[in-house]
């Protein structure tokens, strides 16, 4: 699984990082290089292993949905680059 | 008052030798004479610890006993403090003051502890040198132009360089263990889900836990008993019951059994090999007898953990938008433009390189083969270490395959640099607790031994390494940098 130039424009804008074209080949040849190193483990065994994501295979917990937090929008927005009237302000989204 | 650990420095409190306030003037002038050159601490607020030392004064001397009361920390750069520069050592939080205190920040605050300051560390924890941060490289004490080790580089740094008596940091893949061991520490990195990560900005969730940096194993389980316990905050905060980890330490070893994997050992240099025969012999002496052992799956460990990290990096950073906070690019043109030119601009290249790693694994292509797949050599390699626990009480190995390095030597080889977690990142995937111990020099620079044991028997490791620290002195030297000017 080689990735090609074109791979990593579409990575990229998966990611949400702007990269410059410039720069595909070089991320290419790093990412191409980690995912070598993957090899050995992609060809182990693994028939009849359930997936580990949680070390000791915890569920979700859930609770009651009952409001516990104070309205603390002034501390939520404290760090925000660009607000109004209490909202987080991001460039024209709908025309 | 500096060479004091922190059961020397509670006593001190306790018979009046010093004040709380004294002992963090005290820290807080050493950092200002010393850390220049190391690098250590991103912020050091003195008003604000100041004021927490004069209100563990009034405390101890209205009778608190809690045994962490005007004790002086450092904190790691990504636990969350209310009202402190909170950066995890990026350009992308460089101005993020934190809204809300980590659970552990709260427990330690509540507990009478005082601040000093806030940690360098690898960028989002993502490193084994220090040398991935916003702020510049922290130095090693014992040598300082090498690498003291990361992510958790700052908080080993200031404690050996005894810019503070103890230190939080955070271990993903021996984040806390490494440092430990590149300066002499006891690196403490507990059973997963024992100690809550609210708070503690995230790299992978499901592998990141909040550990110490102490002088002795004594003192990791003090801090331990403030930091353990329950927080339905974490989703996989641990409902185990509350115990006392200092209660055990003081019992002797004779017939505990440690596992040993021959091999880990074999392919070291000579001179550090020899240096842990002599521990493993020191430890046999205290009635330890020595097993050997098999993890069949251990070979995989690396690639498993490059691949569940970043994955889980991957998705965890997605948070950084440039809207509701950290850095945001100049004159987005649209929404699009906004993310991926703020994310582009304030992320550092190791970061990036994971975000786009993560994203490359779990795209449609390789989402089965790669990240399903590490997902269940993980369990196969949990599989390992709980079937050989279930021979010895422990597994010994070395903490890391050399000693530190010089500052550059690895810097632009992620390969390389990533060889440094061969020993240690088993731990976090199977969630096991873990802890780092000095065992010996090898041309000046520090070792450690690691010890790896069952979930939730933290009580366990401590112990045992305590009972080594008893019969030996590895832990108690301290570089020469941290006697300057005395």
């Amino acid at each position: 699984m080689a990735l090609q130039a074109d791979d990593i424009t579409t990575i990229a804008q998966f990611a949400h990082i702007q990269i410059v074209s410039s720069e595909t080949e070089s991320i290419a040849v790093k990412l191409n290089q980690a995912i070598q190193q993957l090899e050995t483990m992609i060809a182990v065994n693994t028939t009849g292993i359930a997936p580990l994501i949680n070390p000791h295979d915890a569920k979700q917990r859930l609770r009651e949905d009952v409001a516990n937090q104070p309205n603390q929008r002034d501390e939520l927005l404290s760090n925000a680059p660009l607000t109004e009237q209490g909202l987080f302000l991001v460039p024209r989204v709908i025309e | 008052m500096h060479q004091l650990t922190l059961r020397q420095l509670q006593q001190g409190l306790a018979s009046k030798q010093f004040s709380s306030l004294e002992l963090a003037q005290h820290y807080l002038n050493r950092i200002k004479q010393l850390d220049k050159e190391l690098n250590s601490y991103i912020t050091v607020d003195e008003d604000t610890a100041v004021a927490q030392a004069k209100l563990a004064d009034q405390h101890i001397a209205s009778g608190s006993q809690h045994p962490l009361c005007g004790i002086p920390l450092a904190h790691k750069d990504n636990f969350c403090t209310a009202g402190l520069k909170t950066s995890a050592a990026s350009k992308m939080l460089d101005n993020f003051i934190a809204p809300y205190d980590a659970h552990i920040i709260t427990e330690l605050k509540q507990a009478g502890s005082v601040i000093l300051g806030k940690t360098n560390m690898d960028e989002f924890a993502m490193g084994s040198s220090g040398e991935n941060s916003f702020y510049g490289p922290t130095k090693n004490p014992w040598n300082i132009d090498y690498v003291a080790g990361g992510s958790s580089s700052g908080s080993a740094a200031a404690v050996a360089a005894l810019l503070a008596p103890a230190a939080t940091g955070t271990d993903t893949s021996g984040s806390v263990r490494q440092p430990a061991a590149f300066c002499n520490l006891t690196g403490f990195k507990p059973t997963y889900g024992l100690v809550s990560r609210y708070g503690m900005i995230a790299l992978a969730s499901s592998l990141d836990q909040a550990g110490t940096f102490t002088r002795n194993a004594e003192d990791a389980a003090l801090l331990l008993n403030t930091l353990a316990g329950y927080d339905a905050r974490d989703s996989n905060s641990s409902k185990q019951e509350q115990q006392d980890y200092s209660s055990q330490i003081a019992q002797p070893l004779t017939g505990i059994k440690l596992g040993i994997v021959k091999a880990f050992f074999e392919q070291l240099p000579q001179q550090q090999a020899n240096i842990y025969q002599q521990a493993i012999t020191q430890l046999e002496q205290l009635g330890v007898t020595i097993v050997d052992i098999e993890l069949p799956h251990h070979e995989h460990t690396l690639a498993c953990y490059s691949v569940v990290s970043a994955a889980e990096a991957m998705s965890n950073l997605a948070r950084y938008d440039g809207v509701r906070y950290g850095y945001r690019c100049q004159d987005p043109k649209d929404l699009a433009d906004l993310y991926s030119r703020s994310r582009a601009e304030g992320f550092g290249d190791e970061v990036k390189r994971r975000i786009l790693f993560g994203a490359a694994i779990l795209s449609a292509k390789t989402y089965q083969s790669h990240y399903m797949q590490a997902l269940k050599v993980r369990r196969l390699i949990q599989q390992d270490y709980q079937q050989a626990l279930q021979q010895v009480d422990a597994i010994l190995s070395p903490t890391t395959p050399n000693t530190a390095f010089k500052l550059g030597e690895k810097a632009n080889n992620p390969e390389l640099m990533a060889q440094q977690d061969y020993f240690t990142a088993a731990a976090n995937l199977a969630g096991l607790p873990a802890l780092s111990m000095p065992c010996g020099f090898s041309q000046g620079l520090p070792l450690g031994l690691q010890l790896i044991g069952p979930a939730f028997n933290d009580a366990s490791l401590l112990r045992i390494a305590h009972q080594y620290q008893q019969a030996t002195d590895w832990h108690t030297q301290t570089a020469d940098f941290a006697h300057k000017g005395e």
